[in-house]
């Protein structure tokens, strides 16, 4: 690529620091000296992507692989974007500077349905042809991975593959029977083939899609010989053996998650019922505290960050955290570097962790109730009482915290006023508590912020078949909301609904959604999560254009015997299990943390499912 | 112990800012271990202080920080153990150790040299700098908390001048104030040159600045903060001369 262009455009964009690469511990390969190149693409900005575990760890994976050099590619900003355009720059990789158009692989990860025209738009920039079928051999496989990817079908006409679970092993396996196929020099669809042989890969064009006359899916079948009918997620089943960096690229710029991530476990025991990341990452899989200290002692000698966040989806579960945090504490206190511990349950809020905690320094705190009430709480399985809330609350103002977050949602299963008034009577509780613990004291300088997002349903959770508000209902309880929480020293803040309903509806998509994401980008449409970019009533015209009524993916309620548009995909988690759950949803039967008991969710059928 | 330490920003890094590259010395300083003085309190703070900031795009060879030590090192020691850690375009070049009690090397700076390469094809460069710095007066409107002011800028430039051209350009060299007193910034001095030559910002390229050094008044002569090393003088202060 012509370097002089680049810096000319550079001069000229916000933040150029994003696309200049040249980071410490970025890896430097020789492209020439590989066999492959991937492209490891995060369809969000530079500060965002770089904030995410899952590319630290693939990157540094595939990088130890002498056969293979993996660079990074990010969304560029509309700026950058505009002026690329303008002088004909391809989106390039930040280590190489190449055309990540000249790769054998572009893999992007997706962790958020509204980046879905940033892939496309990505795709644009980089002169790749949108859909598979466009493709020959002189084009990088477009693959992908996340937690979206367990439903890709509204992006199945753009992918050549996509891997389901844990992509530790099965990234290796896939590169491996790359290498042999471009060695042996075989057709595309030979690799193909090849690749939807290594469980857990998902090739989207082996697999036809045929509808009912009132536009469910009949049936999803492959349509050729030696494809698996159903694709298994694949689960890394020893995280202690698993691979883990030891060192991680340290960005110039403050990106939104900048520290060490050190991964304590995956998975989620909890079972709350709206959660998709408790489902589909199951079983839970903790790393021990040895393999734990060595990773972050490496790590912080590696990268010199000053903070280390133990990141799990639910810290305060992992089974020896007191001692953990001891350890940590005694090794790098001294080295003036602090902790932060995301996600803690309000209910296993450890008083003495948080004091040992704020002996280096005092982060803000969140607590997620998620709902107003302990019925609808114990709708949701948020095995979580009022009493924990104010007592973990308490606890927080004693120690001297003055503000709190409160998350809560909207538009729950069976939802009713009452559940609406119960946020404000907690955030209400929420303030005399702190009146109580200071008497007065510091009042001013009490801030309870109140945010609450609209309940989106997801795939592979007992909430599948659950149809979800409408934007005018979420309006009403919205508005309904900002009156009762007129509160002195309450802050309250919402999720735009529009937003909401969107991700409702490409979260339950199928494949026929592919064309509006087309025209919706080919109308503009990208960085749809940025309020400042989100154009609403252009993604209404693309619905309206392609003959697609988005009210029939969000708000429709499914029978149990309607073929779900993932149902070729086994997360492990049984849909007779989800279907129970929802059942006792509607009854208002807890389910308790499945480490009390097994109650048969499915995970152990999967090879390596075992729970611990 | 408190050393002064000069380092180098090379073309590679010049997008970073400021900010940024604080961030980034402060954790080299963390992965070379070693041994900074962190600031008492709620929030501990390393004690590293850094001389007059550098623009975005920029490039420099005479860039300055200032070290608090909890404990000896030698300066050599110093820079050999940073530049094993540091990314790419980013290198301690010497390192002196200098009395604790001198104040800041943002107070103490007053000057800064750079080297200025502008393509400014049919602009008789020689002409535009002698008829720019006649005058008496070079007025700007400078924005800050208390609301917009004019200021003179002319006697903020202590030298510019014609030193060569290549391929890229006319090269220039600028002495301007720098520090916390008053400064001006080299970006803008050539706006300024561009615009009073009539050209418009479309008709050059943007120019290559490099900062070449800093410089501080001290004994009645300019030197740079290297020349506050507690060295014998002999040059040597990079070379593990440090002496109690």
């Amino acid at each position: 690529m012509d370097k002089s262009i680049l810096d000319e455009i550079l001069r000229q964009v916000t933040k150029p620091v994003r696309y200049m690469g040249n980071e410490y511990n970025m890896v430097e390969k020789d492209p020439s000296k590989v066999l492959i190149r991937f492209a490891f693409a995060f369809p969000d900005v530079y500060e965002v992507g770089m904030s995410h575990l899952g590319m630290k760890i693939l990157y540094h994976l595939m990088n130890d692989r002498e056969d293979t050099y993996c660079e990074r590619v990010f969304a560029p900003w509309t700026d950058m974007e505009q002026l690329m355009r303008k002088k004909g720059l391809p989106l390039f990789a930040l280590e190489s500077k190449d055309p990540i158009a000249e790769f054998d692989f572009v893999g992007f990860t997706l962790q958020y349905e509204m980046c879905y025209t940033n892939v496309i738009n990505m795709l644009d920039l980089a002169g790749i042809p949108l859909r598979w079928w466009q493709r020959n051999e002189h084009h990088p496989f477009v693959i992908a991975g996340g937690p979206c990817a367990y439903n890709v079908e509204p992006l199945a006409d753009f992918f050549d593959l996509v891997v389901m679970g844990d992509g530790e092993e099965v990234i290796n396996e896939l590169l491996d029977a790359y290498r042999e196929w471009k060695v042996q020099g075989g057709r595309r669809q030979d690799f193909l083939i090849a690749a939807a042989h290594i469980p857990g890969v998902y090739v989207p064009c082996f697999y036809s899609v045929e509808y009912n006359d009132d536009g469910t899916v009949r049936s999803i079948k492959p349509n050729r010989d030696g494809v698996p009918p159903v694709v298994q997620k694949r689960v890394v089943a020893d995280l202690d053996k698993a691979y883990y960096p030891e060192t991680m690229i340290v960005p110039y710029m403050d990106i939104v998650h900048d520290r060490v991530m050190l991964e304590v476990f995956r998975g989620c025991t909890r079972g709350c019922r709206f959660c998709q990341a408790g489902m589909i990452y199951r079983p839970v899989r903790e790393r021990s505290v040895p393999r734990l200290m060595d990773l972050a002692d490496r790590l912080i000698s590696n990268t010199g960050y000053e903070e280390l966040s133990l990141s799990s989806l639910s810290t305060s579960d992992y089974s020896d955290l007191e001692n953990l945090v001891k350890q940590l504490m005694e090794r790098f206190a001294p080295q003036k570097v602090s902790f932060s511990l995301p996600s803690l349950r309000i209910d296993s809020f450890a008083r003495e962790l948080i004091e040992e905690m704020i002996k280096v320094r005092k982060a803000g705190l969140t607590f997620a109730p998620e709902a107003g009430t302990q019925r609808l709480r114990d709708v949701i399985n948020k095995g979580v009482t009022e009493e924990d809330l104010l007592n973990s609350v308490r606890q927080a103002f004693e120690l001297g915290w003055d503000t709190v977050k409160l998350y809560f949602m909207i538009g729950l299963p069976t939802e009713t006023q009452e559940d609406l008034e119960g946020i404000a009577d907690l955030a209400r509780k929420v303030k005399s508590c702190y009146f109580g613990v200071t008497g007065g004291r510091r009042a001013g300088r009490l801030r309870v912020t109140v945010s609450v997002a609209s309940f989106v349903p997801k795939p592979f959770t007992p909430f599948q078949w659950v149809g979800q508000d409408t934007v005018e209902r979420m309006n009403q309880k919205l508005d309904f909301l900002k009156d009762k929480l007129r509160i002195k020293s309450v802050e309250f803040n919402w999720h735009d609904p529009r937003l909401s309903f969107l991700e409702g509806v490409f979260a339950r998509g199928d494949r026929r959604l592919g064309e509006v994401l087309l025209k919706a980008w080919e109308m503009g449409c990208k960085f749809d999560g940025w309020a400042e970019h989100f154009k609403y009533d252009v993604w209404l015209k693309a619905f309206q254009d392609a003959g697609i009524d988005p009210g029939f993916y969000a708000n429709r309620e499914r029978a149990k015997e309607e073929v779900l548009p993932w149902s070729h995909i086994d997360v492990g988690v049984t849909p007779s299990f989800l279907w129970r759950e929802y059942q006792k949803a509607l009854k208002g039967e807890l389910t308790p943390d499945c480490r009390t008991r097994c109650w048969g969710c499915g995970i152990t059928r999967l090879e390596g499912g075992l729970c611990q | 112990m408190r050393l002064v330490v000069k380092y180098e920003k090379q073309d590679r890094v010049k997008y970073i800012s400021h900010l940024d590259l604080m961030r980034t010395l402060h954790r080299a300083l963390r992965r070379a271990r070693i041994p900074v003085a962190f600031s008492q309190g709620y929030n501990p703070q390393p004690k590293v202080a850094f001389a007059p900031p550098l623009s975005v795009g920029m490039t420099s060879q005479g860039e300055y920080m200032d070290v608090m030590l909890t404990s000896a090192m030698s300066p050599q020691e110093f820079c050999q153990r940073m530049n094993s850690v540091l990314p790419q375009g980013i290198a301690m070049l010497r390192a002196v150790a200098i009395d604790e009690s001198l104040p800041s090397l943002m107070s103490m700076i007053e000057r800064a040299l750079y080297r200025i390469t502008l393509k400014a094809p049919g602009l008789r460069m020689e002409e535009i700098l002698k008829d720019f710095l006649f005058q008496p007066d070079i007025a700007i409107t400078k924005s800050s908390k208390k609301g917009e002011r004019l200021v003179n800028i002319r006697p903020m430039i202590h030298r510019l001048e014609i030193v060569g051209q290549n391929e890229e350009g006319v090269i220039m060299e600028a002495m301007l104030s720098a520090g916390s007193r008053e400064s001006l910034n080299p970006g803008q001095l050539v706006h300024l040159l561009l615009e009073f030559a009539g050209a418009g910002e479309g008709s050059c390229c943007l120019p290559n600045i490099h900062r070449l050094d800093m410089f501080l008044y001290r004994g009645n002569e300019w030197i740079t903060p290297l020349e506050l090393g507690e060295d014998d003088g002999c040059g040597q202060a990079d070379c593990g001369g440090y002496s109690l």
